[in-house]
């Protein structure tokens, strides 16, 4: 939570200027955004001051963003963070993968329904980390 | 009603989605960027398909896939999918013939949506060959 705000922070880590761009414009009304380009850059800003939640794309150039949570999912101080994957890999199937894989939550891309997104990142928030 | 008319109307609802999401701002923003990525994109595919490099074309069309579906670029967006899907098996010739259409039908929809950004809100009908 940001002390200045009291809104929620997430982080957005996405290489598509396009793609942050729209989701800072669907949640800045309710979150603080922080946005990363590479899951590197992503991972080294976590450790020393993690979000609430976090939006990750899944190709990311580099590390991909399943290699993200991966790393995520190693760090004591890291692995309970939500991570929600952010993809257009949006076939039959491919939401119970990521799911499968250990991601709290999938958005798929085009964003169509902005309530969507608005609703996955807030349970992921409100759902006690264990 | 015909798949170009189908076409048309997902792009016009794609660019008032936009407006919904973020307004007048978030649309021209998104498709100043948009513009300037899809030639840079199919650019950058066809520089990977003459060196045989069918997982770079893929990456291109997986990444101009979600871009172009955001704009309602839907022609394109299909035409992505479908690069992506004949990388997967390597096939050039599928590739070549895919990112010759992606290229024609990305340069019309560019042609619709720069006049949709010089057009106040709400104005006329969308042209013919959006998508």
């Amino acid at each position: 939570m940001t002390a200045m705000t009291g809104m929620p922070t997430v982080a957005v880590v996405e290489d598509n200027a396009d793609n942050r761009l729209l989701v800072a414009a669907i949640l800045e009304e309710r979150y603080t955004v922080r946005e990363y380009v590479s899951g590197a850059e992503a991972l080294a800003a976590f450790a020393a001051d993690p979000p609430d939640v976090v939006l990750l794309d899944i190709s990311l150039p580099g590390m991909d963003g399943t290699a993200v949570l991966a790393h995520l999912r190693a760090d004591a101080r890291l692995r309970t963070l939500p991570v929600v994957a952010f993809t257009a890999y949006a076939r039959d199937g491919d939401r119970a993968r990521y799911l499968a894989a250990g991601f709290d939550g999938y958005v798929a891309k085009p964003i169509v329904d902005e309530a969507h997104l608005l609703r996955t990142l807030a349970d992921c928030v409100a759902r006690p980390r264990g | 009603m015909s798949a170009e008319a189908d076409d048309a109307v997902a792009a016009r609802a794609a660019v008032e989605r936009l407006r919904r999401f973020g307004g007048e701002r978030l649309l021209r923003d998104m498709g100043a960027i948009f513009l300037d990525a899809l030639p840079e994109g199919l650019a950058t595919a066809r520089r990977a398909l003459a060196e045989g490099d069918a997982a770079g074309v893929g990456q291109v069309a997986h990444s101009l896939k979600s871009s172009a579906g955001q704009m309602g670029a839907v022609v394109v967006e299909r035409l992505c999918q479908a690069m992506e899907a004949a990388s997967r098996t390597g096939d050039l010739p599928a590739l070549a013939a895919l990112l010759g259409e992606a290229e024609r039908e990305g340069a019309a929809y560019a042609r619709w949506l720069g006049g949709e950004l010089e057009r106040p809100p709400g104005g006329g009908p969308a042209p013919d060959g959006a998508g």
